[in-house]
């Protein structure tokens, strides 16, 4: 934990790290004089926050018995225009704020990466596929079979003479084309 | 009572979106998550338990009526809070020309179909017994004598609960001024009650602490 972070514990209503920030404490005399210097003003918000709990936990959980008003009374009670412009107002601010570009801008972002990785995906397989193209037409041999070029080891097989079958299974795949590719 | 559990704990980005698609009834339980410390944020503000209440009646029938501009990219309480803080600043202007009692029969009367507008929550509920004590109005005072922009933000920390990223959202600053508002308002709070002679542990004794009733009404 550093000094900004226990300056955030030390400020928090409902303190989430008290573990941490005492040991912080411990070991940073700065913040250390800082909490004893706001300790009282601290003190002070704290039991008046606990006080407003404990004073409301003992009200009714029937949620009309807190607002006293019904969903109807809301969408039937008058408000000045005014109010109604300051809540537009700030919604319209608020939305424009840097913060919220930055809200829009994670999500856009996060989009934009599962994009990215399915281009990126798509593009090494591609490349992957293409590679193996080329290395076989560094080695004399056709990227893609031809007609013709190697005759039909089945038939070769079959007809139980043919010494210059191939047992490889690039030879077999071209020989298939004899029968099986169309004409070019 | 297992749907009204769940629905208590759907957050407020959620309860939202399901007001604008239509299901109003959830804003009960909007109100209900806010409207205590609404409250002490405005009587602390405004000094006085009626205007208080008027306007958080207001902030939350001006969040309703506009509840299609909100948009999830901001946070709903940041919002909620600016809309306090506006409608506080003006409600000063309005004690000006207008008496507080004309302002409250105003919304009995104008609720129209016969929906009643309850009685202020602190008369309801006997919040005034822990909101209107001596000790509380002190830090009320205190609170009074700082200047706004910090007193504004130690009520958004510290009955608001929000944090330093919103605070300087509705106060329209950056998060370092928020929190050197809260700093330097703390300090200066802490100084106010030293030359009072205020201690924090003489301001809420168990005894006197969340008594509903035990002084009956604010007056």
């Amino acid at each position: 934990m550093n000094c900004d972070q226990a300056f955030d514990q030390l400020t928090n209503p409902r303190l989430t790290q008290r573990d941490a920030l005492e040991r912080h404490l411990q070991n940073c005399p700065r913040c250390r004089q800082m909490q004893e210097t706001l300790e009282p003003a601290l003190a002070c918000f704290n039991e008046d926050g606990q006080a407003a709990a404990e004073s409301f936990a003992g009200m009714s959980p029937n949620i009309e018995g807190v607002s006293g008003l019904r969903s109807t009374a809301w969408s039937q009670a008058r408000v000045s225009p005014e109010a109604v412009a300051a809540a537009e107002s700030a919604a319209a601010r608020l939305a424009a704020s840097p913060a919220s570009f930055r809200v829009r801008a994670r999500q856009y972002f996060a989009g934009a990466v599962r994009y990215a990785a399915v281009f990126v995906l798509g593009s090494l397989m591609a490349w992957s596929i293409g590679s193996v193209n080329h290395s076989s037409a560094e080695h004399g041999m056709t990227t893609l079979p031809t007609v013709g070029t190697v005759p039909c080891i089945r038939k070769e097989v079959a007809s139980a003479n043919s010494r210059a079958a191939s047992s490889d299974a690039r030879s077999v795949v071209l020989s298939c084309n004899v029968c099986h590719l169309p004409a070019p | 009572m297992r749907d009204s559990l769940a629905t208590m704990q759907l957050d407020d980005a959620e309860i939202m979106q399901r007001l604008q698609a239509g299901q109003l009834e959830l804003f009960e339980v909007l109100v209900q998550r806010y409207r205590l410390p609404l409250l002490r944020a405005a009587w602390s503000k405004l000094g006085d338990p009626n205007w208080a209440d008027d306007v958080v009646q207001e902030t939350f029938l001006a969040v309703f009526t506009a509840r299609h501009t909100y948009r999830s990219e901001f946070s709903f309480r940041t919002w909620l809070w600016t809309i306090l803080l506006n409608l506080c600043s003006r409600q000063w202007k309005r004690q000006e020309t207008r008496p507080r009692e004309f302002l409250f029969s105003k919304l009995h009367r104008d609720s129209g179909t016969g929906a009643s507008i309850p009685e202020p929550i602190h008369r309801q509920t006997g919040l005034a017994a822990v909101l209107g004590t001596e000790r509380r109005q002190q830090l009320v005072e205190a609170l009074s004598r700082l200047p706004e922009p910090q007193a504004d933000a130690l009520r958004l920390r510290f009955f608001g609960e929000l944090k330093f990223s919103e605070i300087a959202q509705a106060m329209e600053s950056s998060v370092s001024a928020a929190k050197v508002r809260v700093k330097h308002g703390l300090e200066a709070l802490a100084r106010i009650f030293e030359e009072k002679g205020w201690h924090a542990e003489d301001l809420y004794d168990e005894g006197g602490a969340g008594g509903c009733g035990e002084q009956g009404e604010f007056p």
